[in-house]
């Protein structure tokens, strides 16, 4: 553990000693800040708009998805790429080498912290700008759940990722799924009740739980769904980190060091 | 010319390669009809209006429909080439090239597109019309919109190529600059929301922008919503802005060529 914190720490005195980087990862956020809210703007005033969520409303959900995702693509998305990429091009094999635990030893090279300075902490304080705005009535509980669904579905991704880098021990070219996961995110960028489609609402919950990023956290903070759907959730990540674990440590044992 | 089309002809070899990511691009054109389909159902079913800005609910659904079909096309990936190309200094073997820097990545992306064009677009297009109900407006306009796509590619490569140059002076900035282009294009393209549904006075100044013609007009052409003088008039736009886009792009790739010392980054 503190060879670990050893890593973050140098990785963050390496980040902050670039500030002119600091300073363009900024810009990009307020130019992606742009990309998503102009559109919403736009809708908004040329129609009503979404079936039961106001602009301030889609503003909270839109950030609280961006806030889970820098959560997920630093601890899950990113480490699971970063390896894929690895894999493929047969650098893999050094990290086989060192005398240190593997799972450790993935998790510390491909960790990128740029996905998480600035954005997260810029992003918790566009939430906490806007909380007010959306009149949420404060609640300890649901205020608790929230941070809970959040956790989860980094815990769902880090499954995930374990699964995809185990099939790209045997599949060569298996990055070209990582896009196609990425397009179901795109569904659960919009309030997944607007679908009015069952189909989508089970799909983005239990398959590819993109819902989880911003759709159920923001919906029990705002009190527009119940609480109920949280004992799965838990079930849930517990399972997809089971799958995740025991996937990666099938595909290490059977690794042949020949893809490319 | 014989050179631009040999590489046509090797780009479009090698796609053929990697027929599983066509595959891929398929099913996420679904989940992209899907998201369109259902939501712009919701937004007109809850507004209540038949007509929108110009737009009925079938014309916009439509219309988002066709950019699905048609996104992988306008979509370049020449910025990562010049990248690569700047980085590693590779640049010094394509200028060995008899065709110009430019025109033989064009000519690439044309292979990859005509390829993408059978295996990706005519496939989602049979399922948009089988499965969302997409219609085909009048097949005169229909194929007119083809074409105004296909000046479109064209226009969208020239641009994206442009902003690719600023790898050559500014290779750590590049990814600033080139997501906001991206975002700029998206909006102002027609990409995300119809142009239409954007306020009157924005919607004046578009007309003077590359971007509206990269989706929006193609697709305003398909609707049959353009009268025959203004679809002249469009693909006329589109060539000006080629030829313009063209023009700064040998501008500029001289003027860099000339104090690049090729060993890379």
């Amino acid at each position: 553990m503190s060879l670990f914190l050893e890593y973050v720490k140098i990785k963050i005195k390496d980040f902050f000693s670039y500030r002119f980087t600091l300073f363009l990862f900024l810009l990009i956020d307020i130019i992606y800040i742009i990309s998503l809210s102009v559109p919403f703007l736009i809708i908004y005033s040329a129609t009503e708009g979404f079936p039961n969520w106001n602009i301030y409303e889609l503003f909270f959900f839109t950030t609280t998805g961006i806030i889970t995702s820098t959560l997920i693509f630093t601890f899950a998305i990113v480490i699971g790429l970063d390896i894929t990429d690895k894999i493929k091009d047969g650098s893999f094999d050094l990290l086989l080498l060192k005398p240190v635990n593997i799972y450790y030893h993935m998790l510390i090279q491909s960790l990128d912290l740029r996905n998480f300075f600035p954005d997260f902490p810029l992003f918790l304080i566009i939430l906490i700008i806007l909380y007010p705005l959306v009149g949420i009535l404060f609640s300890w509980i649901n205020l608790f759940y929230f941070i809970l669904i959040i956790f989860i579905s980094c815990l769902i991704f880090i499954g995930f990722s374990g699964i995809f880098i185990s099939f790209s021990f045997f599949v060569p070219h298996f990055d070209s799924f990582w896009d196609l996961f990425f397009s179901f995110r795109e569904i659960s960028r919009k309030p997944i009740d607007i679908y009015k489609n069952k189909f989508i609402v089970l799909f983005l919950t239990f398959v590819f739980p993109f819902a989880l990023w911003n759709y159920y956290p923001a919906s029990i903070l705002m009190g527009k769904i119940d609480t109920s759907i949280v004992p799965s959730l838990v079930l849930m990540a517990i399972i997809f980190l089971a799958i995740g674990f025991f996937s990666l440590k099938y595909g290490l044992k059977h690794y042949k060091s020949a893809n490319g | 010319m014989n050179y631009f089309f040999a590489f046509i002809k090797q780009s479009f070899k090698e796609s053929t390669k990697s027929r599983v990511v066509f595959f891929i691009n398929i099913f996420g054109k679904i989940i992209f009809f899907i998201i369109n389909f259902y939501l712009w159902q919701a937004i007109f079913n809850y507004d209540g209006r038949g007509v929108i800005n110009g737009l009925t609910m079938e014309e916009t659904i439509n219309y988002m429909l066709f950019v699905s079909i048609m996104y992988g096309l306008l979509s370049t990936n020449i910025h990562r080439i010049v990248m690569k190309d700047v980085k590693n200094g590779y640049i010094n073997i394509k200028l060995l090239r008899p065709l110009d820097y430019g025109l033989g990545h064009l000519a690439m992306a044309l292979g990859q597109n005509i390829y993408s064009f059978f295996l990706e677009i005519i496939p989602s297009l049979i399922i948009a019309i089988f499965f969302f109900n997409f219609k085909i407006y009048g097949i005169f306009y229909f194929l007119l919109s083809f074409i105004s796509f296909f000046l479109a590619i064209i226009l969208n490569f020239f641009i994206d190529l442009n902003f690719s140059l600023i790898n050559f002076k500014f290779i750590d900035t590049y990814s600033a600059v080139n997501f906001a282009k991206s975002v700029f294009k998206s909006l102002f393209s027609g990409e995300i929301v119809p142009l239409n549904f954007f306020p009157q006075i924005m919607q004046q100044i578009f007309k003077f922008l590359p971007t509206t013609y990269l989706f929006y007009t193609p697709i305003m052409i398909y609707l049959g919503k353009l009268s025959g003088a203004d679809i002249i008039l469009s693909f006329i736009f589109q060539l000006i802005f080629i030829i313009f886009f063209y023009a700064i792009y040998k501008f500029f790739w001289k003027m860099l060529t000339k104090s690049f010392e090729g060993v890379g980054v």
